[in-house]
């Protein structure tokens, strides 16, 4: 009889064993990385989650869960860990993480079982809550969250229909006209022949020479004053077209 | 001149200019002595300009300004100044 109670409670134990195994993929890897802190990360979740709106009281970062193991597990876990770790995972059922994302579901709290937790607790009853890193597990729960949105197409660039290609102008031919002749020369137009009258015009040589006292020469300026007082210059002379002869006299 | 001018005096102007006299002394010798002619004097460097070195330099000017006859004292012919007056003439318009 009592080999059947311990076969029966043997086979009670490893039914749950496999199924604490079954679901020990828990996607929390920051408690199984470090095991040691094994109780004190699912108490500390449960403060982190304070923000929600949940009526669980809210337990404060001492080392509650490690002192007060009497909570009852909803896992029987017959293992001889003496230590009833498991108990604030229990608590930890309502995470108020689940509360504000809807697509996160707190399966993977309840499976985390720190096996080796018993000892680091043991020894370490007033470890600090600030090792805990589930707020990056909360994190992660509201990036899912904020994942779960339809993200916005990017808007297109749509062309402009306006933009019409101008319709190319196809020069027409245009055709010569025929009424172009040709304008015959005039034969009104004859040579004139010199007036006899103007004779004199034709004959005075231009003025190319340059000013001097030799003949062939320009006479320089000059400006005489005549016996009643008067001035008269060379170049009204010539304005005139008077020609001059001049005898520079001496008396004595 | 005396004999030679009096048939240009309309066409060609004749000045007698004294270039160390004054006009009284102009005016006396040319009573005196009948020459024709308007008595002038020069005025700044027209003897200078002329390059007037010696007495009784006579100069012509055509009506274009142009010199035409230069002679100095004891040059020239007085047969050639009919004709050199008679081209002063011809110059004018």
């Amino acid at each position: 009889m009592k080999r059947l109670l311990t076969i029966s409670l043997l086979c009670a134990a490893a039914a749950t064993a496999i199924a604490a195994f079954a679901c020990a993929d828990l996607p929390v890897p920051s408690t199984t990385t470090t095991p040691a802190d094994s109780p004190t990360p699912l108490a500390q979740t449960v403060p982190t989650a304070t923000t929600a709106p949940t009526n669980t009281p809210q337990p404060t970062p001492t080392p509650e869960p490690t002192t007060t193991p009497p909570t009852p597990s909803p896992l029987p876990t017959p293992t001889p860990s003496p230590t009833p770790e498991p108990t604030p995972t229990s608590t930890h059922t309502p995470s108020p993480t689940a509360t504000l994302t809807p697509t996160h579901t707190p399966t993977p709290l309840p499976t985390h079982t720190p096996e080796t937790a018993p000892t680091d607790s043991a020894e370490r009853p007033s470890e600090p809550a600030d090792t805990e890193p589930t707020p990056t597990w909360t994190f992660l729960a509201t990036y899912t969250a904020t994942a779960t949105r339809t993200p916005t197409p990017p808007p297109t660039a749509t062309p402009s229909p306006t933009h019409t290609p101008l319709p190319t102008s196809t020069p027409t031919p245009v055709p010569p006209t025929a009424t172009h002749t040709p304008i015959p020369p005039t034969p009104t137009l004859t040579p004139i022949p010199p007036s006899p009258t103007h004779t004199s015009v034709p004959t005075r040589p231009p003025v190319t020479a340059q000013v001097g006292t030799r003949v062939g020469d320009r006479a320089p300026d000059f400006t005489l004053t005549l016996s009643q007082g008067q001035q008269i210059s060379s170049t009204e002379l010539i304005a005139q077209g008077k020609p001059i002869f001049i005898l520079f006299h001496a008396t004595w | 001149m005396t004999n030679i001018y009096p048939p240009f005096q309309d066409e060609v102007d004749f000045y007698v200019v004294g270039y160390n006299e004054s006009l009284s002394e102009l005016a006396d010798y040319q009573n005196a002595s009948g020459h024709p002619g308007i008595l002038a004097l020069p005025i700044d460097n027209m003897l200078r300009d002329f390059r007037v070195t010696s007495q009784s330099t006579k100069v012509a000017i055509d009506a274009n300004g142009i010199i035409t006859y230069r002679a100095g004292y004891g040059q020239g012919n007085p047969s050639d100044w009919p004709d050199v007056l008679q081209a002063l003439a011809d110059s004018a318009p």
